[in-house]
């Protein structure tokens, strides 16, 4: 009798809620807004709870917090402090009116630059460094799975890329209640930030599972490549739209399904516009990233059982 | 008695990116190791020892052949826990010191805390790093890298240990000192796998070797048969002259002897290693 491995769980379950999803994604009145919550909670558990009742995967897990926390991450986030009060101070000279809107705006761009090199240095190196270094071999040597690497080194990268992006959420919110008081926040300030949090946690999982095969320049390429595809989805349903012919129209289709849609996550130019998303939408957006990351970790471990790690 | 380690026509060829063959890093190899023993993977560089370690932990995956480690497959995850590996240098995590990397494999073996703990202290002991145990190992030297790779195979006090050249950067007395814990690995019944290209040290401490050139096994058989070659007889002579050989060869003959060669004696298995490696690559001296 053969135990059923806990990637196993972790994989069909993964499938599971991408079949019921597409399933349901044509028939939105009935089900959709249960779907929508039950989605959102249900990956929830599997992405962040489920792994970490695996010792090996806590243990691992562990060990690229401690990394992270020990490499130089402390002298950018001193770095993102200055920046951001900077923006403040010479915001408040050029345009008092509204700097607010400006140093709202500036200062998600600069966490979605910080966030993103974070995340794709980190993850893009996950497992590739591993083989590289040949620490994989003695790990390989102990009872672990090479799918409960894969799924350790998910858990702590997307620990560390969270906290790291929640320090400087928090360093950037409260700079700017600190500097125009509470009548002048808004809610879509926090929106955003947990919005860049779960785009971050997409591109982990892209890094983390490509990691396992490309090296760490082609890949920090590859990621981010595919951060900037995931940001003109729009411009490629508008180009597909147009084109007659109907093979290429769905190679554009097949697209836009593989890439992710990252524009979804940034609620930038809605602040400048005045407009505000509701609860729900984030929810949505929750379950969205998760899916997402769930199923290419799911193929990230597939990849890695098979992998010879020695062959760089 | 069941054995340690089963290894059947084993072939394993490294291919390029467009899958064309590369090298053939082991060429149909057979290999026993009974347990209890101390085995010998004994060759030059390049001829493949590496690779049969890596396939006997999975790591990679042969072309074709079988392999069985402790009763089932490299790929049989639980069964890691009974087999202890030490890499041909050892790669650590850099961000480490020497406790908590151990407490890292400690817990990946699923060793207790408390257990794991007492343990930590005595293999630090036992390898001499109890007084750099806090620091970085991206400070440490080669050589104390590899006694933290020994450490942990220590730590985990499997029943089968692998160890891949495991005196190289060493300095004598610690090449000298890990000799010793082997020694002791065998008295406590475990088998012990060792590749090594030093000649003297398989010869000092190995009960059985196998000497593989290019990915074959070229000898194989304990230290002292290979030396002494059971049914062969050496007659060792001094000052002869040439005429008299070839009576000694009449001679020989005519009681049914075969002669072999008249050779300079094999004394040591260095020279046997070289004389093997010799033949295969076809140049006789
Ligand atoms: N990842 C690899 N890709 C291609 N060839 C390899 C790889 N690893 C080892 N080889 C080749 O396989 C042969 C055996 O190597 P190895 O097992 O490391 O030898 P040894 O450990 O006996 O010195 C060598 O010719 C080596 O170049
Ligand atoms: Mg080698």
């Amino acid at each position: 009798m053969k135990k059923v491995g806990f990637h196993t769980i972790y994989i069909a379950m993964a499938v599971f809620l991408l079949l019921i999803d597409c399933f349901l994604s044509g028939k939105t009145e009935l089900a959709q807004p249960y779907w929508v919550y039950l989605k959102a909670v249900s990956l929830s558990v599997l992405v962040f709870v489920f792994p970490l009742f695996n010792r090996r995967i806590r243990t691992i897990a562990y060990s690229v917090l401690k990394e992270e926390i020990r490499k130089k991450t402390l002298y950018v986030i001193v770095v993102f402090i200055v920046l951001i009060f900077g923006m403040i101070h010479v915001f408040g000279k050029i345009a008092p009116g509204n700097q607010h809107i400006f140093v709202s705006e500036l200062g998600l761009s600069a966490m979605t630059m910080f966030g993103l090199l974070f995340g794709i240095f980190m993850a893009s190196t996950a497992i590739y460094r591993e083989m590289e270094k040949k620490t994989v071999y003695v790990m390989l040597s102990y009872p672990v799975s090479r799918q409960e690497i894969v799924m350790g080194k998910f858990i702590g990268n997307v620990g560390s890329v969270v906290a790291f992006s929640g320090i400087l959420s928090v360093i950037f919110i409260n700079s700017l209640l600190f500097r125009f008081g509470f009548e002048k926040f808004e809610l879509m300030l926090l929106y955003s930030c947990l919005g860049l949090m779960m785009e971050f946690i997409v591109i982990v999982a892209i890094a983390i599972t490509t990691s396992t095969l490309l090296s760490t320049v082609s890949n920090f390429i590859f990621v981010f490549i595919v951060f900037i595809l995931g940001h003109m989805t729009e411009q490629i349903i508008h180009i597909t739209g147009r084109v007659e012919a109907d093979s290429i129209k769905r190679v554009g289709d097949a697209f836009l399904k593989i890439i992710p849609d990252f524009s979804r996550f940034e609620f930038k130019d809605m602040i400048n516009l005045g407009q505000s998303v509701d609860i729900n939408t984030l929810i949505n957006l929750l379950g969205y990233a998760l899916l997402y990351s769930a199923v290419i970790v799911s193929i990230g471990m597939l990849v890695f059982r098979k992998r010879e790690v020695d062959r760089l | 008695m069941e054995n340690a380690i089963e290894i059947k026509a084993l072939k394993k060829i490294y291919r390029d990116f467009w899958n064309r063959p590369k090298v053939t890093a082991v060429n149909g190899l057979d290999l026993t190791v009974k347990k209890g023993e101390i085995f010998g993977m004994l060759g030059p560089n390049g001829s493949g020892k590496t690779t049969v370690l890596k396939l006997l932990l999975g790591l990679i995956f042969p072309s074709s052949g079988s392999i069985k480690v402790m009763g089932a497959s490299p790929e049989n995850i639980g069964n890691k826990k009974n087999i202890g590996y030490m890499p041909e240098e050892s790669y650590l995590y850099g961000f480490l010191n020497a406790d908590e990397i151990l407490d890292f494999y400690g817990k990946l073996n699923a060793m207790p805390e408390k257990i794991r703990k007492k343990r930590i202290n005595e293999v630090l002991d036992i390898v001499g790093l109890s007084e750099a145990r806090k620091r970085r190992v991206a400070d440490y030297s080669k050589g104390m890298s590899r006694r933290i790779g020994l450490a942990q195979v220590l730590l985990k006090d499997p029943d089968l240990v692998l160890l891949d050249e495991p005196t190289i950067g060493l300095d004598p007395i610690g090449a000298g000192e890990i000799k010793n814990i082997i020694k002791k690995l065998k008295d406590r019944g475990k088998t012990v796998l060792l590749s090594s290209h030093l000649l003297a040290e398989v010869q000092t401490i190995c009960d059985r070797i196998a000497i593989l050139y290019n990915g074959k096994l070229v000898r194989e058989g304990n230290v002292d048969d290979l030396l002494t070659e059971g049914n062969k007889t050496e007659i060792i002579v001094s000052g002869l002259k040439t005429g008299d050989i070839d009576k000694i060869k009449e001679l020989i003959s005519g009681s049914g002897g075969d002669l072999i060669s008249v050779d300079h004696p094999s004394e040591t298995l260095e020279s046997l290693f070289i004389k093997l490696i010799r033949e295969k690559s076809g140049k006789n001296n």
